[in-house]
């Protein structure tokens, strides 16, 4: 039971976060922390992913498009708030078109604080995450709704 | 005559980290017409300015963007201090200087890292990301965050940069333009970047002007504008000459930001080597603004309007920003008529756009 | 126009030492002004409540009945403005991020030994001989009080308990209680016999009480 989460694909959506989280999220991917070491690829499309990073409180315009990427990607998926807005609504909470975190629109499973949230601790995030995704395979393998994974992958 | 066909670009678009939504006509393979829409990210931030008190709302102005966040903090906290009649030390004019060319170095290296992401030139890309990193540890290392900084306050700065810290980047500093110039000289020179760059997205020095463009885009249309001239900071003591092209494309916004790279150094070098001693670093301002004040800065993308409005009380009236990439948008509608649709995630990357700052 | 300018860069990349850093294997050392989370010495803290009224996302509540101070670390944004405000500077920031959690909770500091003890009422003394100028001013500073409860609609009754009273027969304007006032709501004049208290201003820290050298001021 290796091989599922060896390679998990994120993607990476801004939903109304300052950019500095989101900037973040891509300098993970870069040389100097390279996720991609760990079999993460950054995906631009949702039906490739696995994790899906959300960046930002949620305003009225974009909750659509959140819960739509959040649909399109496939059983199982783990979802990572990023950033003190993604996870409360941070400093902006008291705007007008913020609802205040991800988790008024999504179920989040991971929430990485910080402003801007640090790539070190969105790696921390990602590896959290991981665990939580294997049990929500095994959890759908149990209930016959997914294939258990080919044992022949898992031979390191 | 063709049909003309519909395509969204955005809002979740892979080229990009923020979303943005265009609606672009097409006949055949040719926009020709494109249809901005945004407000994906629209905060609302400046009504917080009726929540919080004038101290306060530096950290709100700090959070307008995430890449330029030290000059939206600077930006604020001049306007401020503007209306209040307020003179900073001259020692906090020069540390709000090295800051902010540390923070155009880290967006145009982002800038430049994504414009070869946009042409599928992956190792200039990492190249470009990890210089920035060196960037962003200096950042870190003298204000304590790598892209929210902090460090503003009405009246002055909180943190001073001390020999070490200033030996560390002025070392730093050279590092960064020894790895530079190979990254630049791919840019400018490499056959694949030019055939790419060269000749798309043209805007022409009247059109720059009628369609209001400004910072690179207007440089890069050969029109000198930059407000770094006007003096804000400890601008005016600095010797500096504005970056401009004639070419008007693609290849001509990208020659100006790296330029401006090479420039952004010699500031640094040059506000270290004026910088005066003192142990003071801010003033405290007495009383409550009042009346109202229009502070223009020059940022990494362009020119930045800061509006404050005060009468008397610890909150302000009214806060507004008008930022560089709203006013680059109408050009780029512009660039895109006409332009094959394979080149549409280049052409909006080479206005360097920033819709957190957009759309506030 | 130029060929393969960046093979070079490359070919250098390929032999130099890797720029990645092996974390999480290896733990990352921040510098010492790096911003990630907020520390409190609960010790020295008087529970004025600076910090929760200032907090930009209010992430921060303060107790004073329980003796508790409350981050909720998932709305800090690390801005460092509580240390700022903070009157008695037992507020600090400290390198090392917030650890992600899959539950967004509060981490609660309680004082040891319970909440900070309310400076208690003085003793009533029998009232000496004063000059009578002492009591118009308190009766003065009466009107004051009351015109200020009009002013602030949830202040009941004549007295607001969190605002602290002067027995001012007894008060020697030292002026020791405005010199320790976190937020300068108290002005006193020794010439003119004036003591007088900014209710909108005041935090009830009890900070002048517990320096009266007269034990002339109370609380609650």
């Amino acid at each position: 039971m290796k091989s599922f989460h060896k390679s998990p694909w994120l993607i990476h959506y801004d939903a109304s976060s300052c950019n500095g989280c989101d900037i973040e999220v891509l300098a993970c991917t870069m040389p100097r922390f390279d996720v991609e070491r760990f079999g993460i690829i950054n995906t631009g499309n949702p039906m490739h992913a696995d994790i899906f990073c959300v960046t930002g409180g949620v305003n009225d315009q974009n909750k659509d498009v959140v819960k739509q990427i959040y649909d399109q990607i496939p059983e199982p998926k783990v979802v990572l708030a990023i950033g003190t807005c993604a996870c409360t609504g941070g400093i902006f909470k008291e705007c007008y078109n913020i609802l205040g975190g991800v988790d008024q629109v999504i179920p989040v499973d991971v929430y990485v604080p910080g402003c801007a949230a640090r790539p070190e601790s969105i790696i921390d995030g990602v590896v959290k995450a991981l665990s939580l995704y294997q049990e929500k395979h095994e959890k759908m393998v149990k209930e016959g709704r997914g294939l258990p994974e080919d044992p022949a992958l898992d031979e390191d | 005559m063709s049909k003309k066909t519909i395509i969204p670009f955005g809002p979740q678009h892979p080229v990009l980290p923020e979303p943005i939504h265009l609606d672009l006509v097409l006949e055949d393979e040719t926009v020709v017409d494109a249809i901005p829409s945004i407000g994906f990210i629209h905060r609302g931030l400046e009504s917080l300015v009726e929540k919080k008190d004038f101290n306060e709302m530096v950290y709100v102005a700090e959070r307008v963007c995430g890449i330029c966040s030290f000059m939206h903090g600077m930006g604020y906290c001049e306007a401020v201090e503007h209306l209040m009649e307020v003179e900073i030390p001259d020692r906090a004019k020069y540390l709000r200087t090295v800051w902010c060319e540390f923070s155009r170095l880290h967006s145009h290296l982002l800038w430049l890292g994504l414009l070869a992401d946009g042409f599928g030139f992956e190792a200039l890309f990492n190249e470009a990301w990890r210089i920035r990193e060196k960037v962003l540890d200096m950042v870190e290392l003298t204000t304590g965050g790598r892209l929210i900084s902090s460090v503003n306050r009405v009246g002055g700065v909180l943190k001073d940069i001390t020999p070490d810290m200033q030996k560390a980047m002025l070392d730093a500093v050279d590092k960064i333009e020894k790895e530079l110039k190979p990254v630049a000289n791919t840019f400018l020179n490499d056959y694949t970047v030019k055939s790419r760059l060269c000749g798309s997205g043209i805007l022409s020095k009247e059109d720059a002007i009628a369609l209001g463009a400004c910072g690179p885009m207007m440089r890069a249309s050969g029109i000198e504008v930059d407000m770094r001239k006007t003096g804000y900071a400890a601008y005016d003591n600095i010797d500096f000459d504005v970056i401009t092209s004639n070419d008007c494309d693609g290849y001509a916004r990208c020659q100006v930001r790296i330029g401006e790279l090479f420039q952004s150094i010699n500031i640094v070098r040059q506000a270290f080597a004026k910088m005066p001693e003192g142990e003071e670093l801010s003033v405290k301002p007495k009383g409550n603004p009042n009346g109202e004040y229009l502070m223009r800065v020059e940022q990494p993308r362009g020119e930045a309007f800061y509006y404050v409005e005060g009468s008397g009380k610890k909150i302000l009236d009214r806060f507004r920003v008008r930022t560089p990439t709203f006013a680059n948008l109408a050009p780029l509608v512009h660039t895109l008529k006409g332009a094959p649709f394979a080149d549409i995630p280049l052409l909006v990357l080479t206005i360097d756009p920033c819709i957190s700052c957009t759309e506030r | 126009m130029a060929l393969l300018t960046f093979s070079k860069t490359v070919l250098k990349n390929l032999f130099s030492e890797p720029e990645t850093l092996n974390y999480p294997a290896t733990p990352r050392e921040y510098p010492e002004r790096s911003r990630g989370h907020i520390e409190i010495d609960i010790e020295n803290c008087i529970f004025c409540g600076m910090c929760m009224r200032n907090c930009p996302p209010r992430a921060i509540t303060v107790d004073r009945a329980k003796g508790t101070w409350t981050i909720n670390r998932f709305d800090c944004i690390q801005c460092n403005y509580c240390s700022e405000v903070c009157p008695k500077k037992c507020l600090h920031i400290a390198p090392g991020y917030c650890e992600p959690g899959v539950e967004k909770v509060d981490s609660v500091i309680e004082r040891p030994g319970g909440p900070l003890p309310m400076p208690k009422p003085p003793v009533k003394k029998p009232v000496p001989p004063k000059a009578p100028a002492a009591e118009d001013k308190k009766a003065d500073e009466k009107a004051a009080d009351s015109k200020a409860e009009d002013t602030k609609a949830e202040t009941s009754g004549s007295t607001n308990p969190n605002v602290p009273r002067n027995d001012i027969d007894n008060c020697v304007f030292c002026t020791l209680c405005a010199r320790n006032c976190p937020v300068d709501a108290l002005t006193v004049n020794r010439a003119e016999k004036v003591w007088e208290v900014d209710e909108d201003t005041c935090v009830g820290c009890g900070m002048c009480v517990s320096n009266c050298p007269k034990k002339c001021l109370s609380i609650g």
